[in-house]
Order: C-alpha cells, then sequence, then structure tokens
C-alpha cells in the first residue's frame, strides 16, 4: 500500500510539473480559440484530471494534454455551435483591455480552423507536425488554414486599427 | 508573420486562473452555463451539402431553365440542369431560392450530422480559386472560409449522382458523418446549397434548415485566379502492395503572403506531403491521416543509397526512394516507407512506434542522417 501511495504521490507530482509548466500557455491558447474564459476553464481542467487518472501511461503529457484539451473545447464549442448569440463580444470580453478585446473579436472572425491554427502554431509555439495532429488534418492542410487564418486575421486587424 | 504574432502576445496579458487544487482533487469542473439553444436540429439525420456560386454560363442556365429550385421540400429525385440527385429512401431535399451566392469550385457534401454537431466545412468544400464563400449560421457561428486550398481530390472530380449508398467518412471537425454523396458542377464553380432532411425531421428542423440556406450570402469578392496554387509536377509514379497505385509531385502552394513548396505522395485514399524548405535535406512526416496501414515519407540528403525504419520487434522497413525532379533540388531525394500490407507500424496500427528510428544509409552503408521518432 505504501508503494501504491508513493506511485500514485510521484505521478501527481509529475502532473503538476506539467500544469505549471504548461497551463498558462494552455489556458490562454484555449481562451483565444473558444473564445471563452469559462469554457477554457472547463477543457484545462477536464484535461489534467484525466491525465491524472492515467498516472504514468502517457508518454509524453505536454503533448497529449494539449491535445485533449482541444478536443475538450471543441467538444464544447459543438456543444454551444447552435447556440443563441452572445454578443459581438466573446465571453467575458467587456473585461479586458481595449487591444485584447479586438484581438479576440478579430479571432472570432476566422474560421474555426483557421483560429485553431493561428493560435496553436503562432502562439502556442507548437510544431506543425503536433497542430496537425490535433487539427487532423494534414500537414499541407494545415499550412492553407495557417496562411489564410494570418492573412485574415491581419487585414482584420488592420481595418480595425484604421 | 511577425505583426501576427506580436498582436497573439496581448494574450498574455490575460490572467489564467489557478485550477491545481480542483484538478488535484479530481472533482467534475464547473460546467459554465452555454447559451440557449438557438436552434436544435433535434432529429438525428439532417444532411447539408454545400455547393457554390456559379460561372456565367451556369448562372444564365439557372435563370433561363427553370429550375426546380424551391424553399419547399422535394421528395425523390431532384433535377436540374446542371445537377441530379436522388436522396435515399424517406428524406426530402430542402433547396433555396436558386440564386447566385459567390464563386469557386463547385464541391457539394451530403452529409448528415447529429444532434448538436455543428456545420463543419470539409477541405474538400474549398473552391479552388481563392474566393470567400460566408456562410452565417444564426448569429452564433459565423464562418467565413477562404476557400483557397489544393487542387480538388481526383475522386472528386466526375459528378456522382445520389444513389442512396451511405458511406462512412470523419469530417474535419473529427465527427463521424454519414457520406451520401459528393458531386460538383460542370465548370468548377459552385452555385447553391441544398439540405437534405431526415425522415423524422420535424417541422421546426425543416424551418432550420430554410434559416441556414437563406443565411448564405454572396461575399461580393471577385474570383481570383487559380494562380494561387501555382503549379503541381507530377514527376514519378508506381504501383506498391499496400497502397496500390501511387503518385508523388511537388506542389507549389502561394497566396497574397506566402510562398511554399511541398513534397507530395498520394495513393487512391490517402495522402502525405512533407515541406521542401531549404535547409535539412533530410525530412520526414510520420503516420497518416487515419488509419493503418501507414508511411513515413519525405527527403534524404544526396547521396542516400538506403533508407531504413527499424521499428518495434527489430524489424527493420527499408523505403524506396524516388529522384525529385532535376535542377531544383540538388540536395535531396524523396524516400517513402511502407505501407506495406500486414505490418503494423505500431501495436495499435495506427501511429508509428515511438522508438521507431529512421536511418539514412549511403552506398558504402555509412549512416548520412538519422532520426528517432521518441
Amino acid at each position: 500500500v505504501a508503494e501504491d501511495v508513493a506511485v500514485v504521490n510521484d505521478s501527481a507530482a509529475r502532473v503538476e510539473r506539467v500544469y505549471r509548466k504548461e497551463s498558462a500557455k494552455l489556458w490562454r491558447s484555449l481562451a483565444a480559440y473558444t473564445g471563452s474564459p469559462d469554457v477554457a476553464s472547463d477543457a484545462l481542467a477536464d484535461a489534467f484530471v484525466q491525465l491524472l487518472a492515467r498516472g504514468d501511461h502517457v508518454r509524453d503529457a505536454s503533448a497529449w494534454v494539449w491535445r485533449t484539451a482541444f478536443k475538450v473545447a471543441g467538444g464544447e464549442l459543438k456543444r454551444r455551435s447552435h447556440g443563441a448569440s452572445t454578443g459581438t463580444h466573446p465571453d467575458g470580453v467587456y473585461q479586458m483591455p481595449e487591444p485584447l478585446v479586438d484581438l479576440l473579436t478579430a479571432m472570432r472572425r476566422l474560421s474555426p480552423k483557421q483560429r485553431l491554427a493561428v493560435v496553436l502554431h503562432d502562439y502556442g509555439d507548437l510544431p506543425s507536425d503536433e497542430v496537425a495532429r490535433i487539427m487532423g488534418v494534414r500537414r499541407a492542410t494545415l499550412h492553407v488554414h495557417l496562411s489564410q487564418g494570418r492573412a485574415r486575421l491581419r487585414q482584420l486587424l488592420e481595418d480595425q486599427d484604421g | 508573420m511577425d505583426d501576427i504574432r506580436d498582436r497573439l502576445m496581448l494574450l498574455d496579458t490575460l490572467e489564467p486562473p489557478d485550477q491545481w487544487t480542483q484538478i488535484e482533487a479530481g472533482g467534475e469542473p464547473p460546467r459554465s452555463e452555454g447559451p440557449s439553444p438557438w436552434r436544435r436540429l433535434a432529429i438525428a439525420s439532417v444532411a447539408l451539402s454545400i455547393a457554390g456560386a456559379a460561372g456565367l454560363f451556369l448562372w444564365r442556365a439557372m435563370d433561363t431553365s427553370g429550375t426546380t429550385a424551391t424553399d419547399d421540400p422535394v421528395a425523390g429525385e431532384v433535377q436540374t440542369s446542371w445537377f441530379r440527385a436522388q436522396p435515399p429512401e424517406g428524406w426530402s431535399v430542402v433547396l433555396p431560392e436558386g440564386r447566385r451566392i459567390g464563386h469557386g469550385l463547385m464541391v457539394a457534401q451530403f452529409t448528415s450530422f447529429e444532434v448538436d454537431a455543428p456545420l463543419c466545412l470539409g477541405e474538400s468544400s474549398f473552391p479552388a480559386d481563392g474566393v470567400l464563400v460566408r456562410l452565417t449560421l444564426g448569429s452564433e457561428s459565423n464562418y467565413e472560409e477562404s476557400m483557397v486550398g489544393p487542387a480538388l481530390d481526383s475522386s472528386l472530380r466526375s459528378p456522382t449522382v445520389v444513389d442512396g449508398a451511405v458511406i462512412g467518412f470523419v469530417d474535419d471537425c473529427g465527427v463521424e458523418r454519414k457520406l451520401l454523396a459528393k458531386f460538383f458542377g460542370p465548370d468548377g464553380h459552385v452555385l447553391m446549397a441544398h439540405v437534405l432532411v431526415g425522415p423524422s425531421a420535424g417541422d421546426g428542423d425543416v424551418e432550420a434548415v430554410e434559416i441556414l440556406l437563406n443565411s448564405l450570402a454572396p461575399t461580393g469578392h471577385e474570383p481570383i485566379s487559380t494562380g494561387l496554387v501555382d503549379e503541381q509536377i507530377r514527376f514519378a509514379e508506381g504501383t506498391a502492395v499496400g497502397i496500390g497505385r501511387w503518385v508523388m509531385s511537388v506542389r507549389r502552394y502561394a497566396d497574397e503572403s506566402e510562398r511554399s513548396l511541398w513534397l507530395h505522395i498520394e495513393s487512391a485514399e490517402h495522402g502525405w506531403a512533407v515541406n521542401l524548405e531549404p535547409g535539412d535535406p533530410f525530412t520526414w512526416v510520420m503516420g497518416g491521416d487515419w488509419m493503418p496501414p501507414q508511411m513515413v515519407m519525405g527527403t534524404a540528403p544526396t547521396g542516400a543509397a538506403r533508407v531504413l525504419l527499424e521499428i518495434e520487434g527489430r524489424s527493420t522497413l527499408e523505403g524506396t526512394l524516388v529522384p525529385l525532379p532535376a535542377g531544383e533540388f540538388p540536395d535531396r531525394i524523396a524516400y517513402w516507407v511502407g505501407p506495406f500490407r500486414g505490418v503494423e507500424i505500431t501495436a495499435e496500427g495506427s501511429e508509428f512506434n515511438p522508438d521507431a528510428t529512421l536511418v539514412v544509409l549511403d552506398a558504402i552503408g555509412q549512416e548520412l542522417a538519422r532520426h528517432e521518432f521518441s
């Protein structure tokens, strides 16, 4: 029993290290993708709870938790996809500084794929292979979404700045 | 691109909550309340077809031929001067008022989606000429897909009549759907959208899809020349166990902001690609899109005589080397390894063994490059 407890504690400590390392960037990426701090928090917590439950069975915990969190967030977005309008701003954006509101509002106008590609690649700094894996597309397809997303985001931000 | 990264750095001002205590407790994280449903497409099977805008010829045909376009559900076969479909038994079709909604390569996918599943435009819905088609679903979702994409999948190049056969596929959102048909117009331009409604759909569902259809709006963008996808050079082909016929090509993608060059290998069902960026000639892409058998492919330094993939169980798979088009790539040669019928790259068969090693050897067995998939 003592050994089991030690193993569990060691596993939890390992997950906590991953949490301390990844959670801030991951949460911000989720928030940018979903436009909702609530969905970001839920997805992140879900992913880490699952990681904790898997103990040492996950080989690359950081990559796994990013994939899982975005999968959870994607599911929540699907659940909400036929929901009512939440207004012109993403959830809670009204509490944020104006440049950030502008950014998130522009992000929201990208297609989901474009938004996901830009967030993961250009903000999350994930390698292309990993982004493509999370998105479930080929690298060539990722490139298309990424270049379109950047161009669209650039145009939207320029329009706002103008 | 740096300007985008700079703007994204603003996200660092967001203060994330510390949820570790809650996570460690293993408790269910608090669920945020979602918005009240705009429209529940509560019946399981609602099928959507996205087609797109017409070229001048098609537009004239629509104007003069008295097509069957109508807001009312139409049972049985649907036929216009450019389109024919036979929904499965019990299904009906809702057509919007026949009108042009944009420009682009016409691709239609009749898919079924379940309750709460989002509308998801797959990559094969991308017109090739780079024009936006706006799809507005209520006020919550406003997808403005930029329709710049690689050449259309060759399997979509001839019109297909819906015959009721149901084929499963996984869409870009990772949702399993039933593919009922896919086809496109005679001159490669998108004309209009249709929705197939399942037999158990109620009035509310039909109303919902009518609203959806009528939310399709012209973007006002003028067609862009297909110069956005500059060229595709097919330089090698063959037949192999496991995948049948394969074709290797170099494709140059370009848009207003970026240009890139990719090496592709495609079989009848799968495709893989790596970026041919200047720099290290040793590149690889692992895995595949959906299911085994899988392959690894990429480029190896010039002088490579063998490419070996060492997988679990001390097995070694030998790759096929393929010279790239002469002149452009003096520092590298293309290769691919697998898929081999009966050989599972991993125990699960869906990914490479994390311990797999890719080794490039020259003619005398000297190692030129190595990559560990771990």
